[in-house]
């Protein structure tokens, strides 16, 4: 058997053994999220990011269709609290689930215990209806 | 059913009987960083009102799901076609175990049919999006007829990254069979959908397939699409992260020399 009919066959068997452990991975963790990003009291949730910096927390939110003038966040504990009304009222779909009206949106981040929430600051970018908001870390005593 | 293949898990049906004229070109709608693949590729179906010619299903990698629209049952993963265009588009994004299988069927069943390029448009995740006006966009080609397309729509050539995820196996697979894949890199938001970057990507597509579509209504529409988007981004970003979506943010070894 010449050698590199012996690595094809190497390799073969590497992508079978990844392929498997990706399969017991996706059946104990789950590949899709059947959690719905909007509710029947009229809010929907935003997409958000949240990256760790040495100093602080960066946590970007994606509010599209969002009136930003109605923006309000507010820290307590370890938690963000945001609220901002879309411009209009938004329906998803003809669907009979979502029957509902949206109006405003709305999300609650747990950020870790040493995030300084009560001095967050917030940037705006408008022309993309997005926010980020920056949380500092407490510093050491 | 006109036509029906099994393949490591996968099944193509080919509901009705379609021949691409040449050149030919198959188009691939899979969620990606930004969904710039599916917004791009489901707009362009759209505009082009292009019919549906089958689709892929899988009981071994996608959940239980049968996806409803205009009141008839689909499949997850949709094949449309028009002229010379195949467009195929998924529901849900593609999972690790599913990415090997999938990527290998696409590639072989571009070979049967006869496709001239494949064409994968991919968002190119960078961190300051919001501070970028006009999202920029680069190319890659597997084969000199691929090049010179890319040369004659003046799109800068990608030249040092990583690309992970199906477009990545679909990549290295086409080359492997020396066909012709062609790569539309479009910057795009990492986490959020990114309709702007697929207007970009649109504007370079419509001049590779030589078609004409208004992406006005597509630019007016953006806020409306990012905010029904987001449960199949919300998805995909899970997806992507499990894939090692992040490689896409760091050099390459050879950058270093």
């Amino acid at each position: 058997m010449s050698s590199r009919r012996i690595r094809d066959m190497i390799r073969e068997f590497e992508r079978e053994i990844e392929k498997t452990i990706e399969e017991i991975v996706d059946s104990i963790v789950g590949t899709y999220e059947a959690r719905p990003l909007w509710s029947k009291d009229g809010s929907l949730e935003p997409l958000i990011s949240v990256v760790e910096k040495d100093d602080k927390y960066v946590i970007t939110i994606d509010l599209p269709l969002a009136n930003l003038k109605t923006l309000s966040i507010t820290g307590k504990y370890n938690y963000i609290e945001l609220r901002c009304k879309l411009k209009h009222r938004v329906k998803l779909s003809e669907w009979p689930m979502s029957r509902t009206e949206f109006t405003e949106y709305r999300k609650i981040i747990e950020l870790p215990e040493n995030a300084d929430v009560a001095k967050f600051e917030v940037k705006k970018y408008a022309e993309y209806s997005i926010i980020e908001i920056i949380v500092p870390k407490r510093v050491k005593p | 059913m006109y036509y029906m293949e099994e393949y490591n898990g996968f099944t193509l049906y080919e509901t009705k009987e379609f021949k691409l004229e040449q050149p030919s070109y198959m188009l691939l709608g899979l969620p990606d960083t930004g969904l710039v693949a599916s917004i791009s590729s489901s707009y362009l179906v759209d505009s082009l009102k292009m019919n549906e010619v089958g689709g892929i299903d899988s009981y071994r990698y996608f959940p239980p799901i049968a996806v409803i629209h205009n009141g008839e049952s689909k499949l997850p993963i949709r094949m449309f076609y028009k002229g010379n265009i195949l467009v195929i588009i998924s529901e849900l994004p593609i999972s690790p175990s599913a990415t090997y299988p999938l990527a290998f069927m696409l590639v072989d069943y571009a070979q049967k049919k006869g496709v001239t390029h494949i064409v994968s448009p991919v968002g190119l995740g960078v961190p300051h999006r919001m501070e970028v006006e006009k999202p920029a966009t680069y190319g890659l080609a597997t084969s000199k007829e691929g090049e010179q397309i890319l040369s004659k729509v003046g799109i800068k050539g990608f030249q040092e990254g990583f690309i992970v995820g199906p477009y990545a196996v679909v990549l290295k697979e086409a080359k492997r069979r020396k066909m012709s894949n062609i790569v539309i890199f479009a910057e795009a938001f990492i986490d959020f959908p990114d309709p702007a970057a697929a207007v970009e990507v649109l504007t370079i597509l419509t001049k590779i397939f030589s078609v004409e579509i208004d992406l006005k209504p597509l630019i007016e529409k953006a806020e409306e699409i990012r905010l029904k988007t987001r449960e199949l981004m919300m998805n995909t970003k899970r997806v992507l992260e499990r894939m090692k979506k992040g490689y896409e943010q760091q050099l390459p070894l050879m950058y270093v020399f």
